[in-house]
């Protein structure tokens, strides 16, 4: 079994914005190479000529007209800040986003 | 009996006759949870008092004469990845501690019209992903049959819940069977609806192209009642919409044609299993139906191809668990980065970030065409299948599940061996079917009985359909 590289496993976990501990960054490549090896079955299937599926309806264009605003009006948004970690004033409080 | 022993139906005509009040099916409920939910572990909290309240307004209103529906007065356990407005739901994480709900999904809505009363919330694996209610971050449930074992996942508080009398009856969610597995495992009846029947909103999405809110209850006109009142299109989920189907009330087995697929009997199915569903399927060709083999050539293909595209799908879906908006954040942060990469580290559990960082991976640059677009043309193949099955069968037969409920902590540890107990119910969310598990009977393992599943399947949006012939099998397995 060919082991993905911790280069690899590095490179996904700033994708994933998950801070790797020192027991994940050995575990982690292990599993995920076992899993790959698990779906590399799917190579046997010749598939150049399948369309593949894009998303779980079979609905298009779903559509709603642009006034019943009441349907909305059951959410209070002041409500949604409130449940942030940190607010003030109405606002959610985040770190900078831009660093000097 | 007890109240809490009763099915949706008798209690329904109970309550609509006055021999007992919601409030007393309610307390027979509050009782069971609190003499065996110590042991079993199938609620994460519970609203007693909210449940009494809606108990005493549904008494009022069974009262005056004005029941309109069966469900008035019911007593249901909702799974913990359902929002309930102002109420705690986890998804069974960390991540969501002490996250209070803004708003209720629109099952809840459409639950609440019908005067349904909701006990608690009920136990999860972790944002939905597991095959056994282990990976929850509140710990296990256990099984009703058997303390030892699992109920099966990831709705297996709901199962559990219904198994155990604590609930008349209770919704989940299934994205790869996670109703139907853990109904099988529990003795239990659990329907997954076609993608689209039920709305998702407020649903905590794990896999939106997958994910489907269905049913848990002791019999299939049970579970037909439920699954009438929370389906239909709501203008908060696009994907959603209402059928149209009639139901077939087919009377009996007579020339039903029911597919089953030889894939299904061959390597890795207990062999006590395999012998239940056949003679189940014997009983059906007694009582007149046709029984034909068909194929699902790409049968062995679904379980790799789903978790591609589940894992995919969550990495995506589980990128808003930032600690920005809502949820757990950490403390003594540097910066924006940190925020992100040490909130979702500290919060989230070992096989969600399996998951997110499987997922993460087949979607990246260089990836994406080898495993998530490849993933999606063999779901298309596997799609293609079923449609050729049911242009020459009503109903598609099968087990449920390989084995009967395994011990906990026996696959904790091994991904791989988990993701099997799901071999029979995945391809049917990739293709958006319904599907049904009802008892069919035990197997014996170390002296306890255990229950085991049968698995109907029908063609998408015959969800109707499926619960006739399912009412039908009831009647004779």
């Amino acid at each position: 079994m060919s082991l993905i590289d911790p280069h690899t496993v590095a490179s996904i976990a700033k994708l994933a914005r998950i801070r790797l501990t020192e027991e994940e960054e050995t575990r982690i490549p292990r599993e995920l190479s076992q899993v790959i090896e698990f779906i590399e079955t799917l190579n046997k299937l010749d598939t150049h000529s399948v369309e593949p599926v894009r998303g779980g309806t079979h609905l298009e264009n779903t559509m709603r007209s642009d006034t019943d605003t009441a349907l909305f009006d059951a959410i209070n948004a002041a409500s949604l800040v409130e449940v942030s970690p940190e607010h003030q004033n109405g606002w959610i409080k985040v770190k900078s986003v831009f660093t000097p | 009996m007890n109240l809490n022993e009763l099915t949706l139906t008798a209690a329904a005509e109970g309550l609509a006759k006055k021999e007992f009040s919601s409030r007393e099916l309610v307390s027979a409920c509050a009782g069971a949870i609190k003499e065996k939910d110590a042991t079993l572990h199938a609620f994460l909290s519970l609203m007693e008092e909210e449940a009494m309240r809606r108990a005493t307004e549904a008494d009022a209103r069974i009262a005056e004469g004005s029941v309109h529906s069966p469900l008035l007065g019911i007593p249901l356990a909702i799974k913990d990845n359902i929002l309930m407005k102002d109420t705690r739901t986890t998804a069974g994480s960390r991540m969501l501690e002490h996250y209070i709900a803004s708003y209720d999904a629109g099952v809840i809505n459409a639950l609440r019209a019908h005067g349904a009363v909701f006990i608690g919330k009920t136990n999860l694996d972790e944002f939905a992903m597991g095959s056994s209610t282990e990976h929850s971050a509140y710990g296990p449930t256990a099984n009703p049959k058997d303390p030892s074992r699992v109920p099966g996942g990831s709705s297996g508080g709901s199962a559990a819940a219904v198994a155990a009398h604590l609930s008349i009856a209770s919704l989940g969610s299934d994205t790869g069977g996670s109703i139907r597995q853990p109904a099988a495992l529990c003795g239990v009846v659990g329907m997954k609806p076609s993608y689209g029947v039920v709305s998702r909103s407020g649903l905590i999405a794990m896999a939106s192209s997958l994910d489907q809110i269905g049913p848990f209850a002791k019999s299939v006109d049970d579970a037909a009642l439920l699954f009438d009142a929370i389906a239909g299109k709501d203008p908060f989920d696009a994907t959603s919409f209402t059928l149209t189907e009639q139901a077939n009330r087919e009377n009996d087995l007579k020339g039903l044609r029911i597919g089953v697929p030889k894939e299904y009997f061959g390597e890795g199915i207990d062999p006590d299993v395999a012998e239940r569903i056949h003679a189940a399927i014997n009983k059906a060709e007694a009582a007149g139906a046709i029984i034909i083999e068909i194929s699902l050539p790409h049968a062995r293909f679904a379980l790799p191809a789903y978790y591609i595209i589940v894992s995919s799908e969550i990495s995506s879906n589980l990128a808003r668990y930032d600690g920005i908006r809502y949820g757990f954040r950490v403390d003594n942060y540097e910066s924006l980065l940190d925020i992100y990469e040490r909130t979702r580290a500290d919060a989230f559990g070992v096989e969600t970030k399996r998951r997110i960082m499987l997922g993460t991976y087949a979607l990246s640059a260089g990836y994406y065409d080898a495993y998530y677009l490849k993933a999606q043309r063999v779901r298309r193949l596997i799609q293609d299948d079923f449609t050729a099955a049911f242009s020459c069968v009503d109903v598609i037969a099968g087990p449920t599940t390989p084995s009967p409920a395994f011990k906990k902590g026996e696959r904790a540890e091994d991904p791989l061996s988990m993701y099997l107990a799901d071999i029979y119910t995945v391809a049917i969310n990739l293709a958006g079917l319904p599907a049904i598990s009802l008892p069919a009977g035990i197997v014996v393992r170390e002296g306890v009985s255990l229950p085991i599943g049968l698995q109907l399947i029908t063609a998408r949006n015959q969800d109707r359909a499926l619960f006739d012939y399912a009412r039908l099998f009831e009647r004779i397995i």
